[in-house]
């Protein structure tokens, strides 16, 4: 009974001072080592987030800028259409008009050859038939009378 | 061949030894201070622990390793589960490393009492030393004065937290009256003393059971003399391992019961609850 109470006594001393006592230690710097990795985690997951919110931001401003500009070049796109429609419809406006002048003129210089040539045939006939050469005012002024009756402006107009 | 006594075992334990032909017998005053097998005991267990102690935590890193791992388990678990469950954390500071202690020291003797070691080394068969079982916990001596520390530690606690008088007051409930209260203060007394019987016996009786079981079990082997009987030993070998399976069992259920007790009864003495 003596031994034992010796024998534990000086165990628990023991144990105390050189187990219990360092392990303690060991164990309490292991928690502060989790709560300060802990804390840092916590820091940087912070950073973390602030940085991804700002990344977010940043796109967010990015694509709005992006969609301005694609709006901008298909408004200055479509303008630009409008514009190289609009020249080739006024273009081809002018070439008809250009055409449709010349049509005419050259009807009315067609239509004048005719007459003139109708006018000379009609002083031949006239002349033939007459067996007398009237003079080339008289003739003139017949064929005008005959032609004035014919209106070559809608001839000319309806062969357009 | 001497016949085997099972009983003997533990008589014999607290004989003193001899080595060389020289007693191992000491006394100081009225005191026995032999050196017995059971003294041995004592220390192997005592030693054991300590080297176990020291050594896991000597190299306890911060990192810990599986053994470190395991051991810090058991730290923890006695240090929050069966002394800072039903103490005051003040009180569970200081009286940690006592019952620690106390746990260890008592699971690793209950073990090492499972462990055969050679003993008798001048009686052996052929100087072929004898290798017995024996556990320092199973002698009512050491459980007594286990026992009594924690008895000491629960009034020594008690008084000092809540005065002398504080505290015996609080041995009866305030709310009773003081007929009966003086009645509860002397059955209270009884019981205090009876822990201190409960807890010592409680951990001798149940290894020294242990140990008598598989003593009757190898005694009954060695009763067999005849051919015919032989086909019994088979069986009771079986029984041998299945109690010393269950012995293992028990020796750590024991030693958590009088480390979660100790806490308990000096727990309650600090922080009285009528």
């Amino acid at each position: 009974m003596i031994y034992t109470l010796i024998t534990f006594g000086v165990l628990l001393f023991v144990l105390k001072r050189y187990a219990f006592g360092p392990l303690q230690a060991v164990i309490d710097k292991r928690r502060e080592a989790i709560n300060e990795s802990i804390r840092h985690a916590e820091e940087m997951n912070r950073n973390a987030e602030r940085l991804l919110a700002e990344y977010r931001e940043s796109v967010a401003n990015a694509k709005a800028e992006a969609e301005q500009i694609v709006d901008r070049a298909k408004k200055v796109g479509e303008d630009q259409k409008a514009e190289i429609v609009g020249d080739a419809k006024a273009q081809a406006q002018k070439e008809v008009e250009s055409a449709r002048d010349q049509i005419q003129r050259e009807t009315r210089k067609a239509l004048q050859e005719i007459k003139d040539q109708v006018a000379d045939l009609t002083v031949l006939a006239a002349g033939k038939v007459a067996g007398k050469a009237i003079t080339r005012e008289d003739h003139l002024r017949l064929v005008d009378e005959a032609l004035s009756e014919v209106d070559f402006d809608q001839l000319g107009a309806g062969g357009m | 061949m001497s016949q085997l006594n099972p009983a003997d075992e533990f008589t014999d334990a607290t004989k003193p030894l001899s080595i060389a032909g020289h007693s191992l017998e000491f006394h100081i005053g009225a005191l026995d201070m032999s050196i017995s097998k059971a003294v041995v005991y004592l220390w192997i267990g005592a030693i054991i622990t300590a080297l176990i102690c020291i050594g896991i935590s000597k190299a306890a890193r911060m990192l810990p390793d599986r053994k470190q791992t395991a051991f810090e388990g058991l730290y923890e678990y006695v240090r929050d589960t069966l002394v800072g469950a039903v103490m005051p954390a003040g009180a569970a500071v200081t009286w940690f490393p006592y019952i620690a202690s106390l746990f260890l020291f008592i699971l690793i003797s209950n073990i090492i009492g499972l462990i055969p070691l050679p003993f008798n080394l001048a009686e052996g068969f052929h100087d072929i030393p004898e290798f017995k079982t024996y556990a320092a916990t199973a002698n009512i001596n050491v459980t007594i004065a286990l026992a009594a520390i924690t008895f000491v530690a629960t009034h020594y606690s008690g008084i000092k937290a809540n005065g002398p008088i504080g505290y015996f007051k609080g041995w009866a409930p305030a709310t009773a009256p003081p007929v009966l209260k003086q009645v509860l203060l002397v059955l209270h007394g009884i019981s205090e003393i009876f822990r201190l019987v409960s807890l010592s016996v409680r951990l001798f009786a149940n290894l020294a059971a242990g140990h008598l079981v598989l003593l009757v079990f190898y005694a009954m082997i060695l009763m067999i003399q005849s051919w015919a009987l032989s086909v019994l030993i088979a069986p009771l070998e079986l029984g041998v391992v299945v109690v010393s399976l269950f012995e293992i069992f028990v020796a750590l259920i024991q030693a958590y019961i009088f480390a979660i007790l100790s806490a308990v009864y000096i727990g309650g003495a600090i922080h009285q609850e009528h």
